[in-house]
């Protein structure tokens, strides 16, 4: 059977945060649809829903409204343990600052992904040694977090997100914390991951590099997307 | 996920050297407390058992498991002697019988002092068969035992002569007056420590034929002990015993109602006292392992908060909110079998050099047994142990409701 081109459709997405007696709506009704392998960056300003909008595209935090399909399922309807496989076997998440675990070490957090999905150890250790290579940092496998630059850590956590294969690559700022050289690193990776693996990025971001190497840019205006 | 994985990741969030090393700190406190807990529960056990076991060992050792005797009071004969042991012969267990006299009287020795005495006449060939004096005393006696206290203070020693007197076999003058005319000299044969402070300071035991003459009981009795093999029941040996003795005299087999009962069941009471000393000792430490297992739930409730970035990270990554529960509930669990296995490690420990090297004396005359052993029982421990694992899960349930209970894109904001 042929897998769906489309790995997220997102319709009508709403979410609006309460505060005391006033009513903020970030998301007026977000429609997204994510091919296969494609890189899509999502831009606006601080405080208009970008980390809300992936978080709710992640299935990390319910839309108010809307909704959201990850490989062909409506991540809201079906239950906790459904949505915690969706998003152990179709999603990855790159966060602004790394999230690594600080008490392992990198190849233990890139194989984390693989030994929660049922990896045995030996899988998960071969498939994080991999992965580290494929980055540039296997040589700083055996360090942890703290005792590496923050350019290795986003690297690490770029390829945590691959661990398990996914689908659809969820990162937020992943440049955001990095000085121009490292930057320029990881958005070169993303790019030859995305082509290389045909998994498709969806980017939140300020950064022009970014914006530049997508295949689509939405801005993200009024709580709704525009192209 | 494989329990495995849950327990290494309990582990290493439990060791975290971040922030100062405070969750290792906190970690390593809260296994302090749950093994004090456990030593102070696991010891209290083991001490009470001892005094225990040292008092009951005594006793039994002195005295015979079984004790026939009339309610009332009333002297046995020599015919209810003999029903007692046909009857005790057809009880399964039971093994002899052996008659003997119990009563004051006073003693004198060579120190011009006088102290009242139990003396105790016994057939003594059947009386080691039934106890266990033959192992203390070493051998038949050819003279009076008595206590090395009362020895002491009428500065007696083996070989010396003890004279004995009773008003039992008192006779009235002429003039209206009571007469002690019968006092009987006789050798001491061994002091010895019956181990209670009790028999130490006022029993004297001598041969049925030396009592006898002392209290006029020439062919009477005031108790018939029963020896009972090892393995037999003597509360349930003496209930038999006393049923066939209660048909022989509503059958009219015997002049005299005897009852049967078991020896230690007369010191009922006291090791009731004993049972409410424990309760209320074990309720009083028990208050120790409450606060150790208030400072694991604050401990683990830090844990929690500190790793709250993580548990959002490992939701992202796919584990479900049961699986990060179980990561939360696992810390308390490890804190805990840490804990219980330092606790008993440590009681273990200072069991071994209490019995050992450095025993525990009391006060004989306030304690009755003037040192204390330790005596672990292997299902009071497993008792113990069961029940503080199972506070610690208790106490591990809110921290880690609370690790699932945040949200997980909350967990990973970075703002």
């Amino acid at each position: 059977m042929n897998e769906p081109c489309t790995v997220l459709e997102c319709r009508e997405v709403r979410k609006a945060f309460r505060e005391g007696d006033s009513v903020l709506e970030i998301l007026r009704g977000v429609d997204l649809d994510v091919a296969r392998g494609e890189i899509v960056a999502v831009t606006g300003p601080s405080g208009s829903g970008k980390s809300t909008l992936l978080n709710i595209l992640g299935v990390l935090d319910p839309p108010d409204s809307g909704r959201v399909s990850i490989a062909g399922v409506d991540a809201w309807k079906a239950g906790e343990a459904a949505r915690a496989r969706l998003r152990g076997r179709h999603l990855g998440f790159v966060f602004q600052f790394h999230h690594l675990l600080e008490e392992f070490t990198l190849a233990e957090n890139v194989a984390l992904p693989g030994l929660l999905a049922g990896m045995s150890g030996e899988d998960a250790a071969k498939r994080a040694a991999a992965l580290l290579e494929e980055v540039g940092i296997a040589s700083r496998a055996a360090q942890f977090p703290s005792r590496v630059s923050g350019g290795e850590r986003q690297r690490a956590a770029l390829a945590r997100a691959l661990t398990c294969s996914p689908d659809l690559v969820l990162a937020d700022e992943p440049t955001g914390n990095l000085d121009a050289g490292n930057a320029s690193k990881v958005l070169d990776l993303v790019v030859s991951l995305s082509r290389s693996h045909g998994q498709a990025f969806v980017l939140a971001t300020h950064s022009l590099e970014i914006t530049a190497v997508a295949d689509r840019v939405l801005r993200l205006r009024g709580g709704r997307l525009e192209t | 996920m494989r329990p495995g994985l849950l327990l290494g990741l309990a582990i290493r969030q439990l060791t975290s050297r971040s922030h100062s090393g405070i969750v290792r700190l906190v970690s390593v406190l809260s296994v302090s407390g749950i093994a004090i807990g456990v030593a102070a529960l696991v010891l209290l056990q083991a001490f009470m058992n001892g005094f225990q076991w040292s008092i009951s060992g005594f006793l039994g050792m002195a005295n015979p498991p079984l004790i026939v005797r009339s309610p009332v009071g009333v002297s046995l004969q020599q015919t209810d002697i003999a029903l007692v042991e046909k009857l005790a012969a057809s009880v399964h267990g039971l093994t002899a019988v052996s008659p003997g006299i119990e009563k004051a009287a006073v003693a004198a020795g060579r120190s011009g002092d006088i102290a009242g005495v139990v003396v105790r006449g016994v057939r003594w060939d059947r009386e080691l068969e039934i106890t266990g004096l033959g192992e203390l005393l070493g051998g038949v006696p050819e003279g009076a035992v008595l206590g090395e206290t009362v020895a002491s203070r009428l500065g007696l020693s083996r070989g010396d002569t003890i004279r004995l007197a009773s008003t039992e076999s008192a006779t009235i003058s002429a003039a209206g007056r009571a007469v002690v005319d019968t006092i009987i000299p006789i050798v001491v044969w061994k002091v010895c420590d019956f181990g209670l402070e009790e028999y130490n300071s006022g029993l004297v035991i001598t041969d049925y034929g030396t009592a006898a003459a002392l209290f006029g009981m020439e062919g009477l009795y005031d108790f018939a002990g029963v020896g009972a093999a090892e393995g037999t029941g003597p509360a349930a040996a003496a209930a038999e015993l006393s049923a066939l003795l209660e048909n022989s005299y509503i059958g009219f087999e015997c002049e005299r109602f005897m009852i049967c009962e078991a020896f230690m069941a007369r010191h009922e009471n006291l090791f009731r006292a004993f049972g409410l000393e424990r309760l209320g000792m074990t309720i009083v430490l028990g208050l120790i392992t409450v606060v150790a297992l208030l400072n694991l739930s604050s401990a683990l409730s830090m844990v929690a908060l500190e790793h709250r970035r993580d548990y959002g990270v490992l939701r992202a990554m796919g584990a479900s909110p049961s699986r990060v529960l179980g990561v939360a509930l696992s810390q308390g669990l490890l804190i805990g079998l840490l804990g219980c296995a330092a606790g008993t490690a440590f009681a273990a420990l200072v069991m071994l050099v209490v019995n050992n090297l450095l025993p525990v004396t009391l006060e004989s005359s306030v304690y009755w047994v003037d040192t204390l052993p330790a005596v672990p029982d292997p299902g009071q421990t497993a008792a113990v142990l069961a029940g503080i694992m199972s506070a610690c899960l208790l106490a591990s349930v809110f921290p880690a409701a609370q690790a699932v209970s945040i949200p997980p894109a909350e967990c990973v904001r970075h703002e």
